[in-house]
């Protein structure tokens, strides 16, 4: 799937423990990625797709994730939908829930203080090395390498949807870039898997996705529209 | 009748006059010439649309908000993130001082799909990278769109702003494939650390 | 006789207009980087905003002029300004026109829509549009309805009404302007000073039409003194008032007349006073040509007036050269009658009528023609009888008056002798500059 993925252990543990830790947090990763992937002929997912692997002798990630999407669908009203595709495309959901369950894991574990980064999802626990909490940048729509807000906390789940590159939507010279989109939606809360399904749908609804996350509970957010404004919630944890 | 045929004829000759004289053909070929990888460059940065930024070429943060006019200079400012923290710009180059790496803002130029401004980053005198940053453009529409959403809205809203120095652990964005994240702040995190 | 005044005036107001749509194009010229307009859309859409910076400007500017502003009155003069109005107005038109389309099939470019469904987008999607469109409708009837040939079909009431619509025009392209306009949507100096003109308007338009008529009739306060018939279809009215002494009336300037009794109040018309301001009395003398004027010969002594003026520079103050030939033709001898008290001695008048009981204040005429050495010819038949006709050519022009060239020529009567009396002297070789005109229209 090429997602990049980036692990920082904070934990004062001895060396070893924190190698081990590591490689069953990129293990788990891996595995995901094998058993979910739409890329994949022979995983999990494409063959519940295809019908070849039936409900009852689905695993219990499996359920779970169906599920989880179900439940995200209503939330949604339909906008976060694993099957908009026309097959089944969990990997809205899956990416920032395999994310989630590895920092529960680690948490578990014994590492309270660590920074799991899946392809821009973010799970933040416990304090860096420096001993503050951890800060998290949202990249910038515009420019890659800068970025807009930055978030601090010991608890957070941060999930970033948008679309960053030229061409993609129809332009509209006269009014810019389409001034009826989202360019970028960051959605915080404590589940990765959920803040990321959010964050996809809030930028498919395009701009009454502003709106529904202002109604959002629980989930503090930061959005970049079409027209370069940054509309973020009152109580989003900046830095 | 004449006078106001005269009037006419004035006003459509002027007209037209007026927009012949706005229109350059290939007046912006920026962001196809400027290729992703190092190009000896010319110093005066890849300003486009021929000579209207000034000689020297400046720094700069890019602003929030630029300017249109293509005649004013960008303001100067070494730009700390750019994430040339990499091997090659330690390339050993004429000048006795360690080459240092900037970035430099075009003007804002226009094509079909909005307002452009191309942000080069050198080091030394090499171009390093360049990207177009494209920015909406700034229309009637659009700004009564967003001030109908603001005044709904129950958060806080402004213009989008680049940080500085902000000093990260990681960096959120949107999906990043492997092509993508090479080019993303947080690939240069993690070199850097 | 009057102190000179210089065509300075006019110059001066045509270069502070001009200036004036230079500045208002100004904006998108600065806003507009070069060399960004690159595809068709672009310049189309371009085109059409500086058509509607014009549009605009040229609107205010229409509006400016028939604000019967005093200083433009006497500084201009309305029929000056009611043959601008024409030429200004024709332009106004085809710049709303020309703006309202270049838009649309912009914007229908750029979004890769129909014309038709744009202009739907437009209507639906952008605000105060359905306005905007209603404001350029009203402007093509109007435009429309002053075609001349058209005007003169119409009731006069009617096409006035319509005229007076152009107002609602105004208010109703305002808003469109300032949530759509590329250059005036931003709050800024330029948006600033758009409302600042109109602003200025509207005061002009103000202290025009209601203050300063309103400070003038109250100071003056004139009545119908006498109505008195100078011939079978023409008759002289005697204005008395107060102050009338302290009038800045010159020769050949005119009035707007309300005539404030029943079936008259609501009609202003523009007459000639047809003597020179003296402290007893004002007078103007009308030919009898339709209801209106039928209804005046009936006016009690007593009835009250409203005027509006004085208005013109038909006067022996824009007079260019030391002597002045003057050519009137039917009731065009008001203004002239009144000129000849103020002229410097040496002028010559040719009087043409139709018919001798057509000659209007003869008595005055020939004692005028003793008292200030006016020497007149009166001319009698129709312009096409030989003798008119060869009077008013180029060689019996010059032999009746043999130092043509170097007289101002003052003109004033029905359209078929302005052009031919007009035709003559430039033949004649009469400056331009040297001719005046007393027609609201050319």
């Amino acid at each position: 799937m090429g997602t990049a993925i980036s692990l920082d252990l904070a934990d004062d543990l001895p060396r070893d423990e924190l190698d081990r830790l590591a490689d069953e947090t990129f293990r788990w990763l891996r595995e995901v990625d094998a058993r979910f992937s739409t890329y994949r002929d022979d995983s999990e997912v494409c063959r519940f797709g295809r019908g070849e692997l039936l409900l009852s002798e689905a695993s219990a990630d499996l359920r779970l994730v169906l599920e989880r999407c179900a439940d995200l669908w209503a939330a949604t009203d339909g906008f976060f939908d694993a099957y908009a595709t026309g097959g089944f495309d969990p990997s809205g959901y899956v990416k920032g829930w395999a994310a989630q369950v590895a920092s529960d894991r680690l948490l578990a574990a014994g590492a309270a203080n660590h920074c799991l980064n899946a392809g821009g999802d973010v799970r933040v626990r416990g304090r860096a090395a420096s001993g503050r909490p951890w800060r998290i940048g949202v990249r910038h729509p515009w420019n890659p390498m800068a970025t807009c807000l930055v978030l601090a906390g010991t608890d957070l789940a941060v999930a970033t949807s948008g679309v960053y590159e030229r061409g993609h939507h129809v332009f509209d010279p006269r009014r810019g870039a389409p001034a009826r989109g989202l360019r970028s939606v960051t959605v915080v809360g404590t589940d990765l898997g959920v803040a990321d399904a959010y964050a996809t749908a809030a930028v498919a609804m395009g701009a009454a996705g502003r709106s529904w996350l202002d109604r959002l509970p629980d989930h503090p957010h930061a959005v970049v529209t079409d027209d370069a404004r940054l509309l973020h919630s009152t109580n989003l944890p900046l830095a | 009748m004449r006078r106001a045929l005269l009037a006419i004829t004035g006003l459509a000759a002027s007209t037209t006059a007026l927009v012949v004289l706005k229109s350059a053909p290939g007046a912006s070929q920026v962001a196809q010439d400027l290729p992703a990888e190092a190009q000896p460059a010319v110093p005066g940065g890849a300003a486009p649309a021929g000579a209207e930024t000034s000689a020297a070429p400046s720094a700069s943060a890019a602003a929030p908000k630029p300017s249109r006019s293509a005649a004013r200079a960008p303001a100067t400012r070494p730009s700390p993130t750019s994430g040339a923290r990499t091997p090659s710009a330690r390339k050993t180059s004429s000048k006795p001082a360690q080459p240092t790496t900037r970035t430099v803002t075009g003007p804002v130029v226009e094509n079909e799909y909005g307002n452009v401004q191309v942000q080069i980053t050198l080091s030394g005198s090499r171009i390093v990278d360049a990207v177009a940053l494209e920015l909406p453009e700034d229309t009637a529409q659009s700004d009564q769109r967003s001030r109908q959403v603001d005044d709904t809205y129950s958060g806080t809203s402004g213009l989008v702003v680049e940080l500085q120095g902000a000093d990260l652990d990681t960096v959120s964005g949107a999906t990043a494939t492997s092509t993508a994240y090479r080019q993303s702040l947080q690939a240069a995190l993690d070199r850097a650390s | 006789m009057p102190p000179r005044r210089g065509p300075g005036g006019r110059r001066l107001l045509v270069a502070l207009l001009a200036l004036g749509l230079l500045a208002s194009v100004l904006p998108w010229w600065l806003d507009t980087p070069a060399g960004s307009l690159k595809t068709t859309a672009a310049t189309v859409t371009a085109a059409g905003r500086i058509t509607g910076l014009v549009a605009g400007y040229l609107l205010l500017v229409q509006v400016l002029m028939m604000s019967r502003l005093p200083v433009l009155e006497r500084w201009i003069g309305g029929e000056q300004l009611a043959r601008w109005h024409r030429d200004v107005g024709a332009t106004l038109l085809v710049a709303v026109l020309a703006h309202a389309a270049l838009i649309l099939v912009g914007y229908a470019d750029l979004e890769g829509n129909p014309v038709l469904t744009e202009a739907g987008v437009l209507l639906r999607d952008y605000e105060d549009m359905v306005s905007a469109f209603a404001a350029a409708g009203l402007l093509v009837l109007i435009g429309f309805t002053s075609v001349r040939a058209i005007r003169r079909v119409l009731p006069y009431e009617l096409w006035h009404f319509l005229h007076l619509a152009s107002y609602l025009a105004l208010l109703l392209g305002f808003g469109h302007q300032f949530s759509n306009g590329a250059q005036l949507f931003r709050p800024g100096p330029v948006r600033t000073l758009w409302i600042a003109m109109y602003v200025l308007v509207v005061a002009a338009l103000l202290w025009g039409r209601v203050v300063a008529p309103l400070a003038f009739n109250l100071r003056h306060r004139l009545r119908v003194a006498d109505v008195v018939a100078e011939s079978p279809d023409t008759i002289s009215i005697y204005l008395t008032g107060e102050r009338l002494g302290e009038l800045d009336l010159l020769g050949g300037q005119f009035f707007r007349w309300r005539f404030l009794t029943r079936g008259c109040w609501w009609q202003s018309h523009p007459f000639s006073v047809s003597a020179a301001a003296n402290d007893r009395w004002l007078r103007l003398t009308v030919k009898v040509v339709g209801a209106h004027t039928r209804d005046l010969r009936d006016l009690d002594p007593g009835t009250r007036v409203w005027a509006e003026g004085p208005s013109g520079t038909f006067t022996a103050a824009h007079r260019v050269r030391d002597r002045a030939l003057l050519i009137a033709g039917g009731s065009g001898i008001t203004p002239i009658r009144a000129m000849l008290e103020e002229l410097p001695p040496g002028s010559a008048l040719i009087y043409r009528a139709r018919t001798p009981a057509d000659v209007l204040l003869h008595r005055e005429l020939d004692w005028l023609a003793q008292a200030r050495d006016v020497r007149i010819w009166y001319v009698i038949g129709s312009r096409h009888d030989p003798g008119p006709r060869e009077v008013l050519s180029p060689d019996g022009l010059r032999r009746l008056v043999p130092d043509l060239a170097g007289r101002d020529v003052y003109l004033c009567g029905p359209p078929g002798l302005v052009a031919q009396s007009l035709a003559a002297l430039r033949r004649a070789g009469v400056p331009r500059r040297q001719v005046h005109l007393a027609t609201f229209e050319l």
